[in-house]
């Protein structure tokens, strides 16, 4: 292939640089390098500390947020990827400070003993429920598997989702 | 981390002639392996070209009974497909 016929996108060079990222509905203006997370975008740059670092590596799950209305793993995602995307957090889960159905389910059922991944279970359980993937219990476990809880309290994570799942009048 | 820098592709001949022309280029899809391992210093790219926008995301059928799984495609979609599931269950 011959270089010089290919239009070239523009490189974002190594140092800090701007990056609009457009987060829960509000557009914000950071300076970074194009090595940043977007858990570190949100957490150290935007304060938007609802998103937990459990690994840092992927596997645990409690960074969970929702890029363009899909779940992903905000540890693994550079914050430079999601320019031009709509990244939604815990933070943007509900508005004006009521509990998303799916909050209020995990409350009820005390889904959670530290609660440190539950930020990203709950982003996850309400992804699970749009995607169609809570048909039964052993459906749900198959697609929380992302989601590590070291508590332990998946009976009552699956609980949580049933709930709101039945209370919607089936999957959604 | 080392610094490295970005760039966002618009088609398949622009992200490979940008991965190409740079010494240390390497393509970036769904991040999953390249972002944990240069973090870790295993893998050392001085460019990553984001290739999130190409579509390439598909599962295709191959004449001879193989598949194509597009570079874009993500695990859980691939452990979906109806063909991956039939033909290929080792990776559904």
């Amino acid at each position: 292939m011959n270089a010089d016929t290919v239009s070239l996108p523009a490189v974002h060079g190594s140092k800090a640089g701007t990056v609009v990222l457009s987060v829960n509905g509000q557009e914000r203006e950071l300076r970074m390098e194009s090595r940043v997370s977007l858990l570190d975008a949100l957490r150290e740059h935007l304060e938007l500390t609802g998103s937990k670092k459990g690994c840092d590596q992927g596997t645990c799950g409690a960074c969970t947020v929702w890029v363009d209305g899909r779940r992903v793993l905000a540890c693994l995602t550079l914050a430079v990827t999601c320019e031009g995307r709509e990244v939604t957090t815990i933070e943007g889960l509900s508005a004006d400070g009521a509990l998303h159905p799916m909050q209020a389910a995990f409350v009820d059922r005390d889904a959670f003993q530290c609660g440190y991944c539950i930020p990203g279970q709950i982003m996850s359980a309400v992804a699970v429920l749009k995607e169609g993937h809570a048909g039964d219990d052993a459906e749900i476990a198959e697609w929380m598997s992302g989601n590590i809880c070291r508590c332990a309290a998946y009976s009552n994570i699956r609980a949580a989702i049933r709930d709101v799942r039945d209370a919607a009048g089936g999957e959604r | 981390m080392r610094p490295l820098s970005y760039a966002r592709a618009t088609d398949a001949a622009a992200a490979i002639a940008l991965v190409a022309g740079h010494p240390e280029g390497a393509f970036l899809a769904g991040g999953t392996t390249q972002v944990d391992l240069t973090r870790q210093d295993v893998l050392r790219p001085g460019l990553l070209v984001d290739i999130n926008d190409l579509p390439l995301a598909r599962v295709e059928d191959l004449p001879g009974g193989g598949l194509r799984i597009g570079a874009l495609a993500r695990m859980s979609d691939v452990a979906q497909a109806p063909a991956v599931a039939a033909r290929f269950p080792m990776i559904s």
